[in-house]
Formats: structure tokens, sequence, C-alpha cells
């Protein structure tokens, strides 16, 4: 993988991380302690449909971290 | 010299690894002290793939299937700061493409698949201190027809400012072995493919009402990257294997929104997707959480819409064989007609439905869900999945 790839991708982060907005403190949390406000809050849900698209489609990783070790070839 | 090529696949990863924990900003799938509670999931789906009476993907092809799958797992609390879990994964499969080499293969080379359907198993054990990092480990086994997987790997997490930014570090890496039974029943010595996967991801609380994901996964594949019993059509009607190069390079970048409306919630995403194969692929994504009966009822819609351009080597059908059979050159290197190498642009959209209670089957509050997904690639290869889910904290 070549170096400036990398670099990009880690100025891109650190970009979303050091221009965050001033933290929100933890009386302020009530509403994004919800379930429904985690990215993946139902267990095995976001994997399996992880599954099903990366198997059919030529991508892989969206929406979800790596993974492999599948063939899924069917 | 041994040790060398042993070392060099995790030499990228670590190192990458490495800068973000001197960097103070490593996180994973980041095990927060929710995270380490002690639940059992259940997960069930009935996936259908319908190719149109063999008109959808590639028309050369049936690929057909219909696949019933069902996923455990049990995550048990071991004390303030760790955990550990067991998934485990069946699956019964019926596939037109690999039935089909499964019988060939029966009567002409007398070989057999690993496993008729697939299995895979994965322990995973999570620490979290009192410093808000987070560690993961994972090791994970599994079998399909023609395939055999054994992997392993780590996460590394940190919450700052807060809990309002957490960020997240993982690498896995997987040492398969491909079982080479060809579409026409040979069986030929099986062959190794590894892969290294590195994600990379931030969560960044921006408002008490909305939050921001980013994640970026890179992907290394050596080995043996076709499909064994995959073929491709040539113009004069005979068969030839698919070839694919021994090394696939993946990265994806994806962007996820998330914002409360009232008491529902609205997510977004975005992702774009590149390999050394000449795929690029985008996706987006929306999904809406409507709230009723006081939040014990959700009722989830999502769409997604996904296209990719075509691999390098994708053709649905080849003029000539590979190697010219007069001068014994090869006129290219590389042949595929797997249609989710090909260009296609896909709609899908799903209705998810959950019931929060207690009482039914634990006495403990347990979460419900029925679902069922459409999606129409515009290739006229189209899937349908039906999901059953159940999950308690114990």
């Amino acid at each position: 993988m070549p170096v400036h790839t990398l670099i990009r991708g880690a100025v891109i982060l650190c970009l979303v991380t050091t221009s965050a907005c001033t933290p929100v403190r933890f009386n302020e949390r009530e509403r994004l302690s919800q379930p429904d406000m985690a990215f993946d809050s139902t267990p095995l849900k976001s994997d399996l449909e992880a599954d099903v698209y990366s198997a059919r489609e030529g991508a892989t990783g969206v929406f979800s971290g790596g993974g492999g070790g599948g063939c899924g070839c069917y | 010299m041994l040790l060398n090529s042993l070392l060099k696949p995790f030499v990228k990863p670590l190192a990458v690894l490495s800068a973000f924990a001197i960097a103070g900003w490593s996180h994973a799938a980041a095990p927060t002290a929710d995270e380490l509670d002690s639940i059992f999931a259940a997960r069930g789906i009935v996936y259908q793939q319908d190719d149109g009476g063999g008109k959808g993907g590639n028309p050369s092809i049936e690929e057909h299937a219909t696949i019933y799958e069902g996923i455990l797992l049990f995550q048990q609390r071991l004390n303030d700061h760790n955990a550990a879990s067991l998934k485990a994964v069946g699956d019964l499969v019926t596939a037109a493409s690999y039935d089909d080499a499964r019988d060939k293969a029966e009567t002409v080379s007398g070989a057999t698949g690993y496993n008729p359907g697939r299995f895979n198993f994965e322990g995973r054990w999570k620490h979290r201190t009192e410093s808000r990092t987070g560690f993961t480990l994972f090791a994970s086994y599994g079998q399909e027809f023609a395939y055999r997987s054994t992997g392993y790997g780590f996460g590394l997490s940190q919450s700052l400012n807060e809990e309002s930014t957490q960020l997240s570090a993982d690498v896995q890496f997987y040492d398969d072995t491909v079982r080479m039974i060809r579409y026409d029943g040979s069986k030929e010595t099986d062959e190794p493919r590894d892969t290294t996967s590195s994600a990379f991801s931030v969560t960044q609380t921006l408002t008490p009402v909305s939050l921001i994901n980013a994640s970026w996964v890179y992907s290394e594949q050596r080995g043996m990257l076709a499909t064994s019993f995959n073929s491709i059509l040539l113009d004069n009607g005979q068969r030839e294997f698919e070839i694919l190069p021994d090394e696939r390079i993946r990265n994806t970048f994806s962007v996820r929104y998330k914002h409360a409306i009232k008491s529902d919630s609205v997510q977004l995403g975005a992702s774009y997707y590149k390999d050394n194969w000449g795929i690029i692929g985008r996706a987006l994504e929306a999904r809406y959480f409507y709230h009723l009966s006081d939040g014990k009822l959700t009722l989830e819609p999502s769409y997604r819409f996904y296209t990719q351009s075509a691999s390098h080597y994708f053709e649905q059908q080849f003029q000539g064989p590979r190697v010219n059979p007069q001068t014994d050159q090869a006129t290219r290197l590389y042949q595929t007609s797997d249609s989710d190498l090909g260009s296609f642009d896909g709609h899908s959209a799903g209705l998810t439905l959950s019931y929060l209670t207690a009482g039914w089957l634990t006495k403990e509050p347990s979460n419900y869900d029925i679902g069922f997904n459409v999606y129409r690639r515009s290739d006229e290869l189209h899937f349908y999945w039906l999901t059953l889910g159940w999950y308690t904290k114990l």
C-alpha cells in the first residue's frame, strides 16, 4: 500500500477528530444514550447485513469493519 | 528470509496501529461499559437469490440459491473490566453453482467438499480499563463447501472528551484454504488465500442529538482469489476456468450520521470503495427509526443504493481461448464472468419491526425483531431475505 494513501487516511481521521465540536457533557447525553442512537445497536444485525452485501457486491467493508475469512461463493 | 516473509503481512498494519496508539487516539469496536454486559442473542435468516430463470447476473451461468442461516451469540461479563463471548454460525445452502460442481466432482474425481453447508465459530475477549481504553482479541474457524478459514485479530479503542469521541483501530488476519474443485468436477491441490484487514474508525458526538462516524477499511488479499468452481464462456461455446490476479488491495471509506428527531432518529450513510482490480463502488444509505408505544415498538424502514464499475478482468463472454493453441501464447492474463465483479446498480429496501418487552422468554427485557429486505440489481439478479432476531441481557 502506498505510504501517501496511509498518510491521507490518517490526515482525514485527524481532521475529523481535531475539528470536533465542544464535548457534549454527561448531563446532555440522555437522548444519545438511547439504543437507537448507536450505529450498530442490535447484536448480529449489522454483521449479517454486511455478510449479505459483501457476498454479492464487489466492495467490502461498506459501513462495517474489515472482515474476510469467508468465501460467499454461491 | 523465512522470518521476513512470515512477518511481512503484519508489518504495515502493525505500523499503522502503532501510529494510532502512540498518537493516543486508538479505539476498536470499543468495549464500552455496556458492551461488556452479559447477553444472549439469536438470529436467523432465510435468503433467496433469484436469477430470473437463468437470465439474471451472468446469463450463461445459473445463479439461483437458497440459504438458511442461524447465528447464536453468548457473551459473559467476567468482571468490571472483562467479557468473553462465543459466536456460532451454521448455514444450509442450496446453490446452483456449487451444487453442480459438487455433483460433478463426486463422479469425475471423487472429490468431496469440506462441508455441505457452512459453519463458523468465533471466540472473543474484551477488556476495558479505568482510563476508557479497550482491547479486543478474537479467533475464528469456519468451513464452507470448498473453503476453510482460520482467523484471528485484535483491536484497540479509546474514549476521549467525556466519551464524546470514540476512536478505534483493529486488525484481522485470515489464513484460508481453497479446495480446488473445478466446475467440470476435476480436483487440483488446495491453494492458500491470505487476508489482512485493518479498520480505523472515529465516532464523534456533535450535539446532544447528533453524532457522526467515519471509517476506513484497508484490506490486502493474496493467494488463490478466484472461485475455484467458477467458469467463463468462450464464443465457441466452450468453457475455461476463472483466472484472477493473486493480489487484491481494497480501500473503503464510509461516513455515517445519526440525528435524533424527538423520540425518533434518522441515520444517513455514504461510502466509497476502490480496489486494484478496477472496481469502484459507491453506496448511499438511509434508515429511519420510528418509535411507537413509548419506545417499545420500533419500525425501521431502510433504503440503500449501491453502484459499481466492472473489474478490468470481467466479460460476460470471451473471444477465443486464453492460450492460443497454435502459438502457445496467452492472449489475456485474467478472465472472469462472475457477475459480482461486473458493472451494476443495486437498490435495496427493507423494513424491520422490533419489540422490546420482558416476560416472554426471560425476566430481563428482551428485544424481538422481524425484518424483510429486497435487493434488486440492474443485471436482473435479485435477492430477498427474511430475518428473525432475539437478544436479551442476562
